[in-house]
């Protein structure tokens, strides 16, 4: 499939598009940050909860066959929609004498609500024990205030890694190609990765520690574009056939010659996302906690498609006839001097 | 090469790959007790896949409602020293004043700190350190189950495991100075004279290091530590004397007349402790000492294993979505390549199979990460392919024979090639180098992916030359169309 988008003469569309972008999501993140939970909407792994814990001790229900959990369960979810709370996540526990049922709620959830839920499930499980002496059923509202440090530790890492991914991809493009070459890597690594975090921000999508990954995931879809794309620039500036065309001409062509590859690799991965989506909600507890990763996966792939295929052909051109330029002017005066 | 050789090389890698897919995804009852279980079910999986396993590190003078009910029930007049905050009872004496309330919640908060930075050094793929209701810890860590393990067809390697997270709980939230005792129970006494102020003072850090299966705690001795220990052991008198946290007795021990001739301390510690070792001591040897004592010492630690998040079978289906993309990339190559794409077929599969083995090897904690790193591998050895097949089909149409065409357009695609996965190895060894965590083992899944497809892109052509080489009609194996070349012009 070849394409004929002559995208180095929308340089300017495409540098609107993305500054209004990244801008927008910027600001919104700076005013959520100041006003809202956070630059961005920190999910599960960052935000403090309130939940409700329900531990049995024994498993033996006398005269009743049904799961433990399951009665448990049913009783819970009577009693949250009487007393109108919603909890966003469910997991089951394991102990040595018996498990848990925890619930977990925003953070912002009325604590009378809460403690209303809680005595109705009492209530509802001292009916159903019969024998009190063999069973013994605890029920605790917990509200946890969460210091996840190791989520912070994360990203901070992240950060430092991409950072150092970055100046290597600059560098060794500097080596390998040219330096505009290089520019135009560097320029993609840090608009496609601009662009997420805009769109990360600007969406509102609840983030948990996973955006670290799926960062770093859009960072090396960006270096194998760039690969791509930057050869074939290589290998199309230095074909005697192609000498006649001008450079603008030669980086449409090569551009028109990448879009698939650029394309189709993002495509492809953000298919996998939504069949992720589909198949893990088949079995999620809680289907908001897939829906999470899976957006930002979309997210990343998006913007490495559009970054990688159209707005970094369109500015290399200028930078290619920058570079030119420069080239001219430097061997006129090498010219002159040798001359004089 | 002839029929008989391509034949019999080609039977021999198809069975190679083959039996390695086998040995990697099929799981069955040996017998009536024993199971075989399959490379992909003995592969650790992160939380999101099999769960966390959780415990509360309630702090002296902190209970919880439940053992509230039980003094109730006991000895109401005791129940009076408690007073209710949030789902804790917390004893009157600890807060009865702001100040003192204030100190203490800041005092578990400042504990919670340093736990969450021992488990940091842990290198789980996740982990969490929270405070519930400003008094008690909570700390979740992966449990680490295989598939196998989780869902109770390994029921010894899911004890271990449970068995680990439970050691690392009680280890890492252990509260005291370090101290070396001339006996390793409750009666052992320090031996460390006070001069010293303190046995901490003799250590600069401590470390973990693996050699050939054998794992250490290396203690590394300041100038004055190292005097001070050798005079020390010296004076020994019952002969041994053993390292203590607080009043938890490590399994680390110095004998009397050993000679320390260097300012490291090595110890030869079982693979389940040494980890957990290094970093309590290296913890306690900087300072970072916990104020509060939990769970009595740790003997009341419960561990619980959550179910995960993303449900019960996660598992199964994040294996049935990376079957799916294998399929997808099979089928690709086979409609665009014909028999070529079969080739391409076999190398995914042997990719896969690569993979899978290299994790479990490597015990790397699988997530939907990883997965998704794990496609990204796989796109890469199938693009790269798929960029050759391409040069070559482009060079055909010039006319050249095959052998020509494959031979100059894997000459044209080496820079591109060789190019990105230079860059892709060198990213990945950074992530998996800087990082902890999570994305520490993405990095290193990608790294075992760029090398496998680096490889396994020229092994393409190996088998490429080896399957075509008896088939008569090479453009038709390769689904390319032959240019005819017209005289006339």
């Amino acid at each position: 499939m070849k394409t004929n988008f002559r995208l180095s003469s929308k340089m300017h569309l495409f540098i609107i598009i993305s500054t209004a972008l990244i801008v927008i999501g910027l600001l919104v993140g700076i005013v959520c940050q100041c006003v809202a939970n956070g630059f961005f909407n920190y999910g599960e792994d960052y935000s403090n909860y309130k939940s409700i814990t329900v531990t049995y001790e024994n498993t033996d229900f006398s005269g009743n066959e049904e799961v433990p959990v399951e009665i448990i369960k049913s009783y819970c979810d009577d009693a949250f929609s009487k007393t109108g709370v919603s909890s966003y996540e469910f997991a089951e526990g394991e102990t040595t004498t018996g498990g848990t049922v925890t619930y977990k709620f925003a953070y912002s959830t009325d604590n009378g609500k809460l403690e209303d839920a809680k005595r109705a499930i009492n209530e509802k499980l001292a009916e159903f024990v019969k024998d009190d002496t063999a069973k013994i059923f605890n029920s605790a509202i917990a509200t946890s205030a969460e210091t996840l440090l190791g989520g912070g530790k994360t990203v901070a890492m992240a950060a430092i890694a991409i950072s150092v991914a970055i100046v290597f991809h600059f560098i060794y493009f500097v080596i390998r190609y040219k330096l505009t070459m290089a520019l135009g890597a560097i320029l993609a690594d840090l608009h496609n990765l601009g662009l997420f975090i805009a769109l990360m921000a600007l969406t509102r999508i609840p983030v948990g520690s996973s955006i670290a990954t799926f960062a770093v995931i859009t960072v090396l879809l960006t270096v194998i574009g760039t690969c791509f794309l930057f050869d074939r620039m290589r290998k199309n500036f230095k074909d005697e056939e192609l000498k006649k065309l001008t450079a603008f001409e030669i980086v449409d062509k090569t551009a028109d010659e990448s879009f698939v590859i650029n394309t189709v690799m993002p495509a492809c991965l953000a298919t996998v996302s939504v069949i992720a989506f589909v198949l893990l909600s088949i079995s999620s507890l809680s289907p908001l906690a897939i829906i999470s990763p899976v957006l930002c996966s979309f997210i990343g792939f998006i913007s490495c498609a559009y970054g990688t295929s159209f707005f970094v052909p369109s500015v290399y051109a200028r930078f290619k006839l920058l570079g030119d330029g420069f080239k001219k002017k430097s061997r006129s005066k090498t010219a002159k001097s040798t001359q004089k | 090469m002839g029929k008989v050789k391509s034949a019999i090389i080609t039977a021999l890698v198809v069975a190679a790959v083959v039996i390695l897919s086998l040995f990697a995804t099929i799981s069955c009852p040996l017998n009536e007790v024993e199971r075989y279980n399959s490379f992909i079910s003995s592969i650790h999986m992160g939380s999101d896949l099999t769960g966390e396993a959780y415990a509360l590190f309630y702090p002296e003078g902190v209970i919880s409602e439940a053992d509230y009910k039980l003094i109730v029930a006991g000895d109401e007049s005791e129940a009076e020293d408690y007073e209710s905050r949030g789902s804790v009872y917390v004893e009157k004496e600890k807060i009865d004043t702001v100040d003192k309330e204030r100190e203490f919640k800041s005092s578990i908060a400042d504990d919670a700190e340093i736990i969450s930075a021992r488990f940091g050094e842990k290198g789980y793929s996740k982990y969490s350190v929270s405070v519930v209701d400003g008094y008690v810890i909570r700390v979740s860590v992966p449990t680490n189950f295989t598939y196998a393990a989780y869902k109770g067809y390994d029921s010894t390697a899911r004890n271990n495991e449970l068995t680990q997270v439970s050691s690392s709980l009680n280890y890492l939230t252990l509260s005291g100075e370090l101290d070396l005792r001339n006996g390793n129970d409750d009666t052992a006494t320090s031996i460390i004279p006070y001069k010293y102020h303190g046995f901490s003072t003799f250590f600069k850090d401590a470390n973990y290091y693996a050699i050939g299966g054998n794992h250490y705690v290396r203690l590394n001795l300041t100038d004055d530590g190292f005097i001070n220990l050798n005079n020390i052991i010296g004076i020994l008198t019952d002969g041994t004397a053993y390292f203590f946290v607080g009043d938890t007795c490590l399994g680390l021990q110095l004998t009397y007349g050993e000679n320390i001739t260097s300012k490291t301390l090595n110890f030869q510690v079982s693979e389940t402790y040494a980890k957990d070792y290094s970093i309590i001591l290296n913890s306690v040897a900087t300072d970072n000492v916990l104020a509060n004592d939990y769970n009595n010492g740790g003997a009341d630690t419960e561990v619980i294993a959550l179910s995960p998040a993303y449900g019960d079978s996660a598992v199964v289906w994040l294996f049935v979505l990376l079957l799916l993309v294998l399929v997808g990339a099979i089928v690709i190559s086979v409609v665009r390549y014909k028999k070529l794409g079969l080739v391409n077929a076999l190398i995914a599969l042997a990719f896969s199979a690569i993979m899978i083995t290299a994790i479990l090897l490597t015990e790397i904690q699988f997530t939907v990460a990883g997965a998704f790193v794990l496609v990204l591998g796989l796109a890469l050895l199938t693009f790269s392919n798929f960029r050759v097949f391409e040069a070559v089909r482009k060079e055909t149409l010039t006319g050249r024979t095959i052998q020509a065409s494959v031979k100059t357009g894997y000459r044209k695609s080496l820079t591109t090639i060789l190019d990105l996965h230079i860059v892709l190895l060198v990213v990945s060894a950074l992530l998996a180098l800087i990082c902890a965590g999570e994305l520490a083992a993405c990095g290193l899944i990608l790294f075992i992916a760029t090398i496998a497809s680096y490889v396994l892109h020229w092994f393409t052509r190996f088998m490429w030359f080896v399957i075509s080489s008896p088939v008569k009609d090479k453009f038709g194996f390769c689904g390319y169309k032959r240019e005819v070349l017209d005289d006339e012009d």
